[in-house]
This record gives C-alpha cells, structure tokens and sequence, in this order.
C-alpha cells in the first residue's frame, strides 16, 4: 500500500511580482525576491527567463513572465494596500 | 508584513481521535487599495491585484461597476466572458491534478502539461474580444469562431491525454460507482492513482460532514442578507440565514448522478470533492467547444443608490464583489471569496476535521491534509495538531 504524502502548504491568489535575481541552470530552478524575502522557485512552466526579470510566482512555481512597468505599478498598488512592507 | 495571508487550523485530538479544531484566519483585504478609485481605475487595479484567478476576480469586478454605475447587461460579452472564467476553472483544476495530486501519491508531477496549459487564456481572450481586453467598461466583443474551435480542439487533446491517459470519453460516460471502478482499474491516468488510493486506504468518507452548500442565490436577495450585517464581519465570516454553508465544486456537481450515488455511500467526504473537479475538466473541454459558458446572473444596482453586486462561480467556489459609489468613487469595496465560507471557524473544514478518527497522528494529518486540499488546494494554511491527551497529562 502506498503512503499519501503531501507537498508544502500552499500560498494564495494574490499575484505579487517577484525579480529573479539567480538562476541554476542544471535544476531549472531560481531564487527570486519577493517584497525583500528570497523565495525558491521552479521555471518549469515559463520561458527565457533571466536574471533581474519578474515573473509572478504561484505554489513555488514561476507563472509567467512580466515587464518591469507592469510589476513596478503592480508592486506600489500592493505597498499603497498596505500589503506590502516596501513601496 | 507577508502578502500571503495564512489560516492557521488547530486540530486537537487524542491519540489520533479529532476534539476540537480552531482556525484563525489573516488572510489581507486587499479591496483596501480601490477605495476613492473610479470604475474605470478599479478595473485596471483588479487585474494586477490577481493572477490566479484573475479572470473571475475582473469578470466579478466588471460586472459590480458595471451594475453601479447603471450600465444595461452585455448577454453576449457576458456569455464570452464566462467562457473565459470557465477556461480558467479548468487550468486551475487542471493545475491541481497535474502538479499537486501525483505528489500525494508519491508521483513525478506533469510540468510539462501544465506550461502548454498556461498559454490558452491569452489565446482564448485574443479571439474573443478585440485587443483581447475582456474586462474594461469599452470592451468589445470580437469572436472570430474557427480559431477559437481550433483552440477548443487542441485543448481537448492536451487535457485527455495528460490527465485522461486518452480515456476522457469513458469517463464522461461515468454516471455511477461500479462504472467509476471499472475505469480505474488498470487505469494509469495520474488521478486514477489518487483515487485507486482513496479506496484501498478506505478513505472516500473522510471529512464526511453536515454542513450544507450554498443555495443559488439572486443578487438583490444576497445583497439583503449582507446588508443586515456590518459588511466587515461578513466578509471575513460569512454565513447564510445563520448558518455556516460551503462553496466549491461540489456544489456545482451536486446533482452529477455518479456525485448523487457517491454521495449517498460516503457522504461529502474525499471522493466526492477530488471527483467533483475531475467532472468539471471533463465537461469544460466541451462547453468551450460549443461556444457555450453559464448563464450570467443579472448584475445589480439597488435602489439606484451606487451600489453594484456580481456573483461569479470561480475554481474554488462562489465568488461575490460589492461596491458602493459615490459621486463616481468608490466608497465602499468587499470581495467575499470561497475561503471565507469553507474556512470559517465553524464551516465545511471545521466541522470535516472533527469528524477524523484515525489510528495514529500521522495518519490524522494526512487525513487533515487531503481534506483541506480538497475543499481549498490554493490557500496558505498552517496546519498544528496537538495531542490533548498528552496536554491534559503535562497539566496534571
């Protein structure tokens, strides 16, 4: 019989933008900066990313990539919220 | 201060055998950063504010500005527009089966399946509305048909043979428990394996519970009922006819004959709510084939007073915005999502944990764990069990 395990807990559906800042090519893995906080993330599911890029980041997961303005508006509308500690 | 808001769930026990549970929730309000904005700035906010599901969260937004600021309904962008929230239940049901479920069977997830799936919703929206702008108060509707059945087509094949292992249409001919059987057996489709699990560990009633779905509901009754509170409260806890109800797929699947029989053996446990998503992936593929979404319900503007109010059945469950205007601002913002209904301290989570009567602690949080990523596979949680047994011998 086999043993139901699970992965990490999950995280919720607000999209914050998160800037790679390296990249491990053998795992396919990043580490990436979310609001200060260095998070690990998969880049399975996007393309060409690079460091200094933003992407948003569901489940440990890259989700997509995006441009610089769009995080930047979407950072500040989080900091304006409140939701974040860094403007 | 972490964006991500946790629900911290305490589940006591002795010896396995669930007491007592006691959630907290700090998940943020995040509608705090549209107030004083105008219609038009709340439906450019919304979809920066969120991605997973963005497309109901706009569609919700649009259709609550839409009603307050006095806008006659739109019934075919509406219907596209539901196209669009439907195509987006099916990537994050998809997402789920695909990368969560084969861990909790201890499988390798399909990332690969799950990229190609990302793509569709930019498709989908590009050949349905002009620019591919669904969601502004100016969109226009722009269906340019045989690329969007092309899409339909491809997408089809990609869920039936990475979730299906090319047996969807056999399962689409499920209606009752012994045909459910006969296709998992030797079925290597990834949830096959999750649910071959649920039956030989005897698991399908586990969190088996009392609590009731939410009925369907028209906008000015439900507007009624959160009227009569303040709204705050409601939002973080609500209710119905002060009761705690739940909101998810299973509502949806209610009435699916194999959800009825199932339902009738085990209850609302596991297996109707892991079966209740897979219906779903199933049956979307053919509805966007069609060109078909559900039906919209009317939006409202009640007593022409600025307030707008939309419901909008997203992934997890019913979504529910609420504004209030004045003099063309908003005054007044709520979102109530499906986490608010199935996490209150007394709903369908609570009352499942404590019905969970197991042989030993890891069992029980394996157990926990299955249940609350059945009824919410998006949410933070941190989950803490603590032995009340032992707690009552280290006080005395």
């Amino acid at each position: 019989m086999r043993t139901l395990h699970l992965r990490k807990p999950k995280f919720m559906c607000l999209a914050l933008p998160a800037q790679i800042i390296a990249i491990d090519p053998d795992t396919g893995m990043a580490t990436a900066s979310v609001d200060n906080i260095k998070v690990e993330v998969s880049l399975a599911l996007v393309d060409d990313v690079a460091v200094g890029d933003y992407v948003l980041v569901h489940v440990g997961y890259a989700l997509n990539k995006i441009d610089e303005d769009e995080a930047l508006k979407t950072l500040a509308l989080f900091a304006e919220a409140g939701l974040t500690s860094n403007p | 201060m972490t964006p991500a808001g946790t629900i911290h769930i305490e589940l006591h026990h002795r010896a396995g055998q669930a007491s007592e549970v006691r959630i907290v929730s700090a998940r943020p309000e995040a509608t705090r950063v549209l107030l004083g904005k105008t219609p038009e700035q709340v439906l450019a906010s919304v979809p920066l504010l969120f991605t997973l599901c963005g497309n109901a969260q706009c569609y919700a937004a649009l259709q609550a500005c839409r009603a307050a600021v006095g806008m006659d309904a739109e019934p075919e962008p509406d219907a596209a527009r539901e196209m669009l929230v439907q195509l987006e239940t099916l990537r994050e049901h998809a997402w789920r089966i695909l990368l969560d479920w084969p861990g909790l069977v201890g499988l390798e997830p399909d990332k690969k399946a799950v990229a190609s799936l990302l793509k569709f919703d930019a498709q989908f929206k590009r050949h349905l509305f002009r620019d591919g702008e669904a969601y502004k108060l100016d969109s226009r509707l722009d269906i340019d048909a045989m690329p969007l059945m092309r899409l339909a087509a491809e997408l089809e094949a990609l869920i039936d043979t990475s979730i299906f292992n090319g047996r969807l249409d056999g399962f689409r001919a499920i209606t009752g428990e012994a045909q459910l059987r006969d296709w998992l057996w030797q079925n290597a489709a990834l949830p096959a394996h999750l649910l071959n699990d649920l039956y030989v560990q005897d698991w399908p009633a586990v969190g088996r519970n009392d609590i009731a779905c939410l009925p369907e509901l028209d906008n000015e009754t439900l507007n009624r009922q959160m009227q009569q509170y303040d709204l705050t409260v409601f939002c973080r806890a609500p209710h119905w006819q002060d009761r705690c109800v739940e909101t998810t797929p299973l509502n949806r699947q209610w009435s699916h004959p194999l959800i009825a029989e199932l339902r009738s053996r085990y209850g609302n446990g596991l297996m109707v709510r892991f079966l209740a998503c897979l219906l779903e992936v199933a049956a979307i593929p053919l509805r966007l084939s069609r060109l078909t979404g559900r039906k919209a319900k009317p939006a409202i503007a009640p007593n022409a007073d600025g307030i707008g109010l939309a419901q909008v059945q997203a992934a997890r469950g019913l979504l529910i915005h609420r504004l209030e205007l004045r003099q063309g601002r908003v005054y007044d913002y709520r979102i109530v999502a499906p986490t608010e209904w199935n996490f209150h301290s007394e709903g369908v989570i609570a009352q499942g944990l404590k019905q969970l009567k197991t042989e030993d602690p890891n069992a029980l949080r394996r157990q926990a764990e299955l249940l609350i990523n059945a009824v919410d596979p998006c949410v933070q949680y941190n989950l803490k069990l603590t032995d009340s047994g032992s707690e009552a011998e280290a006080h005395a």
